[in-house]
Formats: C-alpha cells, sequence, structure tokens
C-alpha cells in the first residue's frame, strides 16, 4: 500500500514539475510573480503615451468597439459598475487615463507583470485576464465605447 | 443500505441544483445582484457539478453496478457516499458567506481525501469481482486521474494562498486539473459502465476491440494533458509529447468508431428518444476528441485556450453533451427513470433540447469572440437556455419521483389482487 502512494505522489510531482517547467522565450506571454519591482505610473506600460480623444465621440467608432465589447469583454465584463470575473466597466474613464486603459487592452501581459494598478486588480479579482490580442483600431474603437459607456462627450 | 435508486435520487436533485447555480451565474451577467460574489459563485457550481452530480453519480454506479453484492453493501461506501454529499452541500451553502471564501479551500480539500479513500477502497474490491479486463483497467484508470487531479488542486490552492500572480503556473495548474477530470475521470468513467453493460451482449472479436480502445484511451490521458501546456510556446519535450497525445487520441477514435455499429447493435429496440440521447452523447464524444485533438495545431489552440466562452463551450460539451447525457440515458436503461411514462419522456426531450441549444449558443459565442463578431442578444439567449436546462433538470427530478410511485404501485398491486 505505501508504495502505491509512493508512485500516486511521485506522478503528481512530476506533472507538477513538467507544469513548471516551461521555459517560454516569448515575453508576451510569459509572466513571473514581479510584484515586488511593479511600477505605478498613471500612463501604464506600452507604447500608448498620447491619446487624443474626440470632441464630440465618434459615433462609428462606438458602434464598433460596442462590437468588440459583445465579442471580446461581455463573458467577463460588466457595464455597470458590478464585479463580475473582472471589474465593471463603469467609471473606468474616470479612474484611469485613456493612456493607460489603451496599454491594458493592448499589452495586457506585461501590464499584469509589471503595472501596480493592474496588479492590484488581479488580485481583487482572483483571476487574471487573458490577452485578448485586439489591434490598436479595434482598442481605439473600445475606448470610445466606454468613453460613451461613462457618460463623456 | 441505501439502494443504488436512492443516491442516483440525490445525484438527480444535485443535478437540478447545477442548473439552478448555472441560471443565477447568467442572471448575474444581466441583472444587477451586488449581493452575489461571480467567482464564488462560480467556483460553488462547478464543484458542485463535479463533485455532487458526476462524481457521486458514477463512484454510486461503480459501486452498485460493478461490485459484488457483499462488497457493494459495505458500511464504507455509504460513509463515503455521505461524506460527498456533506462536502458538495457544505459549498453550497458557503454562498452567503462571500467573504469567508477559505471555506471553500478546506471542503475542497475533505473532498479530495474522501475520493482519495474512495480510490484505495474500490481498487482493493473491483480486484476480487468477476468483472471483465476492459471494466477494470477503464475504472482504475478513472479513479487513477481522479486522484491525479487533486495536484492541480492543490496547487492552484497554493497559488491562491500564497497570490501568486504566476499566469503560466496558474493556468497550467487549472488546465490540468480539468484535463484529468473531464477526459481522466469522467470519460473513461463513463466507459467502465457503459461496457460493463455491454460486453456480455457483444462477440469475442468485439470485446477485444472494446479492450484495446479502453487501453489506449486510458494511456492517451496523459500525454494529451501536455496539449492544455501547448498554448504557452513550450519546450521540444512538452512540444513532442503533446503530439504523443494528439496522435494517440486520433487514434483510440478511430477504433472506437470501427466499433461503432457492432456496438450499436445490442440498442435496436430501445425506444427511439432513448436512441436520440445516446447517439448525443457518443456524437459528443466524438466531437469532443476531434477538438481536443486538432488543439495540437497553434493556429486553433492559441485562440481557444485564451478565449473564454470557447473554453466554457467545451467543457459543456463534455459536461452536458457527453457525460449528463450518458448518465441519463443509462439511468433510463437501468430502469431508474421509467420510460413507459409520458413524463418521462418530456423530460429527457426538454433536458436533451436544452442542452443542445446551449451548447450551440456557447460555441456560436466562443466562434464569435476569435472572429469578432458579435450579437448583443446572445446573453439573453444563453440566459433562456440556462432557464431551459433548470426546467428540464426540474421535470427529470419529477419523472424520477413518478417512476418510484409507479415502481411502488407496480409491487402492491399484485398482492392486492
Amino acid at each position: 500500500m505505501k508504495n502505491k502512494i509512493l508512485s500516486v505522489i511521485t506522478v503528481c510531482l512530476l506533472i507538477i514539475a513538467a507544469s513548471c517547467n516551461n521555459t517560454s522565450s516569448d515575453k508576451t506571454t510569459q509572466s513571473t510573480d514581479k510584484k515586488d519591482t511593479a511600477v505605478a505610473s498613471d500612463k501604464g506600460i506600452g507604447r500608448f503615451t498620447n491619446v487624443k480623444l474626440n470632441h464630440p465621440l465618434d459615433e462609428t467608432m462606438i458602434t464598433k468597439g460596442s462590437a468588440v465589447y459583445n465579442a471580446k469583454c461581455i463573458a467577463c465584463h460588466k457595464l455597470s459598475n458590478e464585479k463580475l470575473v473582472g471589474p465593471g466597466y463603469k467609471g473606468v474613464c474616470d479612474k484611469r487615463t485613456p493612456e493607460w486603459i489603451m496599454n491594458f487592452i493592448t499589452n495586457t501581459n506585461v501590464m499584469l507583470d509589471s503595472d501596480l494598478v493592474a496588479q492590484q486588480l488581479m488580485v481583487v479579482c482572483l483571476a487574471r485576464m487573458p490577452n485578448q490580442n485586439l489591434s490598436d483600431e479595434d482598442a481605439r474603437n473600445t475606448l470610445e465605447f466606454l468613453l460613451k459607456n461613462d457618460g463623456k462627450n | 443500505m441505501k439502494t443504488r435508486g436512492f443516491w442516483v435520487s440525490f445525484c438527480l436533485i444535485n443535478l437540478c441544483v447545477v442548473a439552478l447555480l448555472g441560471v443565477i451565474l447568467r442572471s448575474k451577467m444581466l441583472f444587477e445582484l451586488p449581493s452575489i460574489d461571480y467567482n464564488h459563485l462560480l467556483k460553488v457550481h462547478s464543484n458542485f457539478a463535479f463533485g455532487a452530480w458526476v462524481s457521486l453519480a458514477l463512484m454510486v454506479l461503480f459501486t452498485k453496478d460493478i461490485l459484488t453484492e457483499v462488497q457493494r453493501d459495505k458500511n464504507i461506501y455509504r460513509i463515503i457516499f455521505w461524506g460527498i454529499f456533506a462536502c458538495c452541500w457544505g459549498l453550497v451553502l458557503t454562498l452567503p458567506f462571500a467573504k469567508y471564501a477559505n471555506y471553500i479551500s478546506y471542503i475542497s480539500t475533505a473532498f479530495i481525501f474522501i475520493t482519495y479513500l474512495f480510490f484505495f477502497v474500490f481498487i482493493n474490491d473491483v480486484r476480487k469481482t468477476s468483472a471483465s479486463k476492459t471494466t477494470k483497467v477503464l475504472a482504475i484508470s478513472a479513479l487513477s486521474y481522479l486522484v491525479l487531479s487533486s495536484a492541480g488542486t492543490f496547487m492552484l490552492a497554493y497559488l491562491f494562498a500564497t497570490k501568486s500572480l504566476n499566469a503560466v503556473l496558474y493556468r497550467d495548474a487549472l488546465f490540468s486539473y480539468l484535463h484529468l477530470m473531464y477526459n481522466g475521470f469522467f470519460t473513461l468513467g463513463v466507459f467502465a459502465l457503459l461496457f460493463h453493460r455491454l460486453e456480455s451482449k457483444l462477440s469475442v472479436s468485439a470485446n477485444k476491440n472494446i479492450f484495446n480502445f479502453s487501453v489506449l484511451l486510458s494511456i492517451s490521458v496523459i500525454p494529451s494533458m501536455f496539449l492544455s501546456y501547448h498554448w504557452h510556446d513550450p519546450s521540444n519535450f512538452i512540444h513532442a509529447v503533446a503530439y504523443l497525445g494528439s496522435s494517440l487520441l486520433l487514434l483510440s477514435l478511430a477504433l472506437f468508431i470501427r466499433f461503432l455499429v457492432v456496438m450499436a447493435k445490442p440498442f435496436k429496440h430501445v425506444s427511439r428518444i432513448l436512441k436520440f440521447v445516446g447517439f448525443l452523447s457518443i456524437g459528443s464524444f466524438v466531437l469532443k476528441m476531434f477538438l481536443q485533438s486538432f488543439t495540437i495545431f497553434n493556429v486553433i489552440g492559441n485562440p481557444i485556450f485564451g478565449d473564454r466562452p470557447m473554453i466554457m463551450g467545451f467543457l459543456h460539451l463534455v459536461f452536458l453533451g457527453f457525460v449528463t447525457l450518458f448518465l441519463l440515458a443509462y439511468f433510463t436503461q437501468t430502469g431508474i427513470l421509467n420510460l413507459k411514462l409520458l413524463i418521462t419522456k418530456i423530460a429527457l426531450g426538454i433536458f436533451t433540447m436544452g442542452i443542445i441549444i446551449n451548447l450551440a449558443l456557447l460555441f456560436i459565442q466562443g466562434i464569435g469572440a476569435l472572429f469578432m463578431k458579435s450579437n448583443a442578444n446572445l446573453p439573453w439567449m444563453l440566459w433562456g437556455a440556462g432557464l431551459w436546462l433548470f426546467i428540464g433538470a426540474f421535470l427529470v427530478n419529477i419523472a424520477r419521483l413518478s417512476s418510484i410511485i409507479s415502481y411502488n404501485k407496480a409491487k402492491i398491486l399484485p398482492k392486492s389482487t
């Protein structure tokens, strides 16, 4: 019986070792626990350092952004401030800068690894958002939709 | 000692609760329900579905249908079933106390240790039975993978406890756990029960084919688990084992399809609705095997492993389409649900339609997410499908109750006449 238990434990350990031993070279999907070195920045981390907003908001972009939301985001995020898997979207444009939102959408893994605010959100939600592979244009349309959702014009 | 029917009745009530929790989850997406924590509810929904519905049903059927009369009446099995029952209902009772989510970890740990106990007791007993090699291979493999899956649970618990944000480890632990449960315990468990009933009705050569398929399917579980690690640009070793897993899946599927016609013969005279349910269950298994083996190609695997609706579609395909439909067909075929009653036919029809609609909508949503196509009404349709499933599960329970009443009447009537 002891031998059986030992073999079960050994196989368990082998599987865990296999899971740990993934030497990924892709920095966009690889993640390590870098909480201690996380940076707090109001613009987040990524190539968006200056996002120009439309006044008034562009209705065509809002429609396209709404389609992105319905396809990619709706399973985890509500448009109210109620948390589902991830936080609700209401008020996000008041709490975060447009650059932070754009960087988070397009550079999700790096932001979750290195941005303090993104990490705090992840701890609250106990879930890590997967990269949705959105193009810059889709991300910008989504931002327009979020601005509309927050009553901006 | 409680009868097989007593525990199956409990399992069917649990199925209804699973469906109800599913409706609440869908409702949370559409309505303002601030008092409900979605993630907590999701954990209870999935753990209750795994434990109180499928695991309990499989363990009860393993014990009552595979073991000998003396073995199945042992007290230890009664303790195990009550233990599982207590753990699963304990999970539901934690629902109003989301901030004490740690209770879920304690209860899940207790559940795991009960499954270990079942593993040792059942394997010790089944070895002494006259069950065929095929049944033994499948049942023992199924339970071994159930025990192994706990490594994934413990890893997840460790990551949550240490608030680790390691995405790769988190997803690998989760996918390993799900793989070993769905493709290991559930799938092999289903075939153990199916073949145990079938083999006496099949020829020697057909039984030989079934045995080869069973061995191949059991072996394929470990290498095919590496398909779950394939999404994060793995090492050559993981890549190679994943290829082996994919090939073994396709090979066992080819074997399965080859003897499908022979296997269907004993069911020639069963009712049309039962044939339909069985066909859908087997169809779901075939589809699952195809989908799983094709994730080896990055162009399919990468988006699927990052697409939540698609993952949910796959999980529900196995859970509802394959396993749940099989269990309902099995209950009907073995007389637990009386198919002579109209309510049983209605219940099976409505529940099966609910599963088809639910799966179709989940895959439409999943594929839509991949190709950036959407429909704002989909969440409402999914909510409707969830409600439909709940009504179907409720009717299945009414059918069970009616079956018990009709059997009791049939027992009393001969005495009074």
